[in-house]
């Protein structure tokens, strides 16, 4: 569904308001289910307003794959689930041809889809299948469609993916390629719940109810709610902004900080571009403004670029973490924006 | 009017309050600009003033007084126009905006929507939604005024330059001749803090402003010398100028004598002649018939005396005698004797004292004639008395008195004794104003030869930084640095020409001279320690007619130059 384009005042207001409903709703419902992680919530829900994949890093149990699942419940979108093994192959992603016999006798090949044919698809543990199997959903994170047999099927809009890996147990896993990293909008990280949260946690999942989420809104919503907030405003000096930022990523520019010098290999992506604007759209409607500002992209910033960032040998031995990098990076920017000397 | 049409309309004037919110940001940011660029401007020139001045001061060079202050008062001029044009583009003020009151860009991102052609839908609502904002907030809460940390090394900066232009230099940082200077200057201030008392006092009985600013400024001169405040060169520039001032204050109270003077003291004596003896033999009858004959006899010599009395003061004595004897005997004078012979003394410019004690009497008798205690016979001689004195006094200056006597008189005449006594009270406040004036002179002549006396010792004692020395023990190769002035002449007789340099900068002038030097010799006399000398001692000489009148002009106009150099020096 393609939304107009908005011309006056008052349709933006309308919008803005249909944009603050359903992301309360749907905070509402996810609440019911979600014990905390407001801001993995927020995150998620960002970069499902902005058809954009998410990398969701953390330990096992911490209830990545029940965000996932009830935000589709929510929004009553199709919901697919892969565990990726190192035995999983790129047919049992996108699916494949077999051989099919007619009523008539005849026998023909017929596409059989794979579980990427689905709107919201969770790639749980996505580091443990082979790198040629990960690469399998290269051209449906980005192209929407997928080849099979020399054919190119589209996929059912919005396209999600929600990946998960864990951070710890590295052993026997393969470590996502540069290519597929960059394609995830975000990177989201999975702390452990506090000690409130986790007696919250275990109250709702071990009573006689198990609490689920109402549907808020239809997919057509949501892709037309999409459509609505990248028509949101971005001034020249908060694209700047971003593009300043995107730009002292990477070690050999004049802006980027010692510690980006120092540590890393090669820095985000114009992708990390269109992520930070992408994002800091959805943040500004979600906020009830019509203009990003420089502060949605300052807190869309880690999760944008953090695995867009490339570290060197010495960013890997001294266990450098991307974040504190980014947070040098979005300080330096600051600091060179131009101000009044009072 | 649909919500679109309402929008549009919004929407046009949207860039006008736009601008004039943005305007009134930048007018509070210029503002804030300016104190800042002064409180810094202020630290460093004062700072730096302050260590120069007391540079200065050690090694006793000469600088303008009021610079320092003149040159902060540049710095906060020079703040306040580089704040005025200190680049403030509207997106630089908006986001600053936006940052200090977490308007998330809406400000910065409005202004940039507004220059579009076409905004969208959006970018409308920002601006509004940015108007809205703007509308609400105040310039004091996105750039309130914070007392900057330089504020107070400011502060220092100005007390340490006050401190070392206005506090004396520690005996211990001058040299022994500078001690001795300020020493001495002392104690001609204690000398001349006597005299300023009394200058400040008849200034204010002759209720006359130019000689009471006079007096505060000799006041504020011999506060400063006694503080040791000052150095030489300034207390003698100093005072040589209130000598001026208080010369010119001498001159006018001297023209307050009437001028009428010598014709009115001569009719004021004979009828203080007539009236006091013909109070004696009046009071020699009274004595008489009392049997008193001593007495009688005693007035009847103070008749004869005040017959033949030649001057004013022997009226006096006479008045003085004749009272005691009129208080012995119980006997009313009528208007007091010495108040004619005072009047004289008055107009013959005799002795003030006198002609004061002689008022007192008759304001006393004022008081009496108010109060009613003098009986119908007294009232009426006295009546008759001032009648006469204020014919008497009608031709002269005092006429203004007269007319206040003759309506006092005809008061008496009437039984009105208490309007008699304001009359007079008003009469006698006009006789006292001439007197202060008279006084104030007298003052003003007492204090200007006290700081000449003061002045003198400049002459004396030291002689600029080169000290006491002879002309011939200046140095061949000695720096040409000020006017050099020759003090003395070793051939008095002969013409001869004279170089002589206005100032350091100034141009030197060649003129024949009789009684200078025969060799051209640099003195060592700075300017300034001669200048009220000289240039009083060639208005004398003009005056008394030793110079030819048409070199008179050139003469005038070479002080006029040198003192003219000074001022501006001075500034």
């Amino acid at each position: 569904m393609s939304e107009a384009a908005i011309t006056t005042e008052e349709q933006a207001r309308q919008q803005g308001e249909r944009f603050r409903q359903l992301v309360d709703g749907l905070k509402a419902e996810v609440g019911r289910v979600i014990v905390g992680m407001e801001d993995v919530v927020e995150n998620t829900l960002i970069a499902l307003l902005a058809n954009g994949h998410v990398l969701l890093e953390g330990v096992p149990g911490l209830g990545k794959t029940l965000l996932v699942r009830t935000l589709s419940e929510a929004l009553d979108l199709k919901f697919a689930r892969i565990q990726f093994t190192p035995d999983l192959m790129p047919a049992d992603i996108t699916g494949t041809m077999v051989l099919w016999e007619k009523p008539t006798g005849e026998r023909e090949f017929e596409f059989q889809p794979g579980p990427v044919f689905a709107n919201v698809v969770l790639a749980d543990e996505i580091n443990r299948a082979t790198p040629k199997t990960q690469s399998a959903l290269l051209e449906a994170m980005q192209e929407h469609s997928v080849t099979v047999s020399g054919m190119s099927r589209k996929l059912d809009e919005p396209f999600l993916v929600f990946a998960t890996q864990n951070p710890i147990e590295m052993e026997g896993t393969y470590p996502l390629p540069e290519a597929q990293l960059d394609r995830f909008l975000f990177k989201v990280q999975v702390d452990f719940p506090s000690l409130v949260e986790l007696h919250e946690i275990v109250n709702r999942t071990t009573g006689r109810e198990i609490p689920h989420a109402r549907k808020v809104a239809a997919k057509e919503e949501i892709l037309a709610l999409g459509e609505v907030a990248r028509q949101v405003a971005v001034a020249e000096h908060v694209q700047d902004f971003a593009l300043r930022l995107v730009l002292a990523t990477h070690p050999d520019n004049e802006q980027a900080p010692d510690s980006v010098r120092r540590f890393v290999r090669y820095g985000a992506s114009p992708r990390g571009g269109q992520a930070l604007i992408l994002s800091g759209k959805v943040r500004a409607l979600m906020d009830q403004r019509f203009n990003v500002s420089v502060d949605d992209l300052r807190a869309s910033a880690l999760c944008a670029l953090r695995h867009r960032l490339l570290l060197n040998f010495e960013g890997r031995a001294e266990g450098t973490n991307p974040d504190d990098l980014i947070h040098e990076a979005v300080e330096q920017i600051a600091r060179s924006q131009e101000d009044v000397p009072v | 009017m649909t919500a679109e049409a309402t929008t549009a309309i919004s929407l046009q004037a949207a860039p006008r309050k736009l601008r004039r919110g943005l305007r009134n940001l930048r007018l509070h940011v210029r503002l804030q600009v300016a104190i800042r660029l002064a409180i810094v401007g202020v630290a460093l020139v004062s700072g730096l003033a302050a260590l120069v001045v007391l540079g200065l001061r050690l090694w006793g060079a000469w600088y303008p007084l009021l610079l320092p202050e003149a040159a902060l008062g540049a710095v906060v001029i020079l703040s306040v126009l580089t704040a005025l044009i200190w680049p403030l583009p509207d997106r630089m003020i908006a986001a600053s905006a936006d940052r200090r009151l977490g308007l998330r860009d809406r400000i910065g991102s409005a202004v940039q929507f507004i220059r579009g052609e076409s905004p969208s839908g959006m970018e409308r609502a920002t601006i509004l939604d940015a108007l809205r904002h703007l509308g609400l907030l105040r310039p004091s809460e996105a750039f309130p005024y914070v007392v900057p940390q330089r504020v107070k090394v400011a502060g220092l900066c100005l007390a340490a330059l006050f401190l070392a232009q206005f506090l004396p230099i520690p005996a211990l940082l001058l040299s022994k001749q500078e001690r001795e200077e300020k020493a001495e200057l002392q104690e001609h201030a204690a000398r001349i803090e006597p005299l300023v008392k009394e200058l400040e006092q008849t200034a204010r009985q002759a209720d006359d402003e130019e000689a009471q600013e006079v007096a505060r400024e000799l006041r504020k001169l011999m506060q400063q010398l006694q503080r040791g405040q000052l150095d030489k060169k300034r207390a003698l520039l100093a005072m040589a100028e209130l000598e001026e001032k208080l010369e010119r204050v001498e001159r006018r109270a001297e023209q307050a004598r009437p001028k009428t003077a010598h014709e009115a003291a001569e009719k004021l004596q004979r009828a203080a002649q007539e009236s006091l003896a013909s109070k004696a033999r009046g009071l020699a009858r009274q004595a008489r018939e009392q049997g008193d004959q001593r007495t009688a006899r005693q007035l009847e010599q103070i008749a004869k005396r005040a017959d033949k009395a030649e001057d004013p003061s022997e009226l006096q004595d006479l008045a003085e005698q004749l009272n005691e004897k009129a208080a012995e005997l119980g006997a009313s004078l009528g208007l007091p004797p010495e108040v004619l012979s005072a009047l004289s003394e008055f107009f013959g410019g005799g002795e003030l004292e006198l002609s004061e004690e002689a008022l007192r009497e008759l304001e006393q008798m004022s008081q009496n004639v108010a109060e009613g205690s003098l009986g119908a016979e007294d009232l009426e001689l006295l009546a008759m008395e001032i009648e006469q004195l204020s014919e008497l006094l009608s031709d002269t200056e005092l006429a203004e008195m007269a007319e206040l006597l003759k309506q006092a008189a005809e008061c008496m005449n009437a039984g009105d004794a208490l309007r008699a006594g304001q009359y007079l009270k008003e009469a006698l406040g006009l006789c006292q104003g001439k007197l202060g004036e008279l006084g104030l002179a007298g003052a003003c002549r007492a204090s200007r030869l006290g700081l000449a006396q003061a002045r003198r010792f400049g002459y004396s004692s030291g002689y600029g930084r080169g000290g006491p020395m002879k002309q011939d023990q200046i140095p061949p190769n000695a720096p040409p640095t000020m006017l050099f002035a020759p003090r003395q002449s070793d051939n008095p007789g002969d013409l001869a020409r004279v170089r002589a340099q206005i100032n350091p900068q100034g141009p030197m002038l060649t003129t024949t001279e009789k009684g200078a030097p025969t060799k051209v010799t640099e003195s060592r006399v700075p300017y300034y320690e001669v200048i009220g000398e000289y240039s009083k001692a060639a208005e004398d000489a003009m005056s008394r007619e030793e110079v030819p009148p048409a070199y008179r002009s050139t003469v005038r106009a070479y002080f006029r130059a040198l003192q003219s150099d000074e001022a501006a020096a001075e500034e």
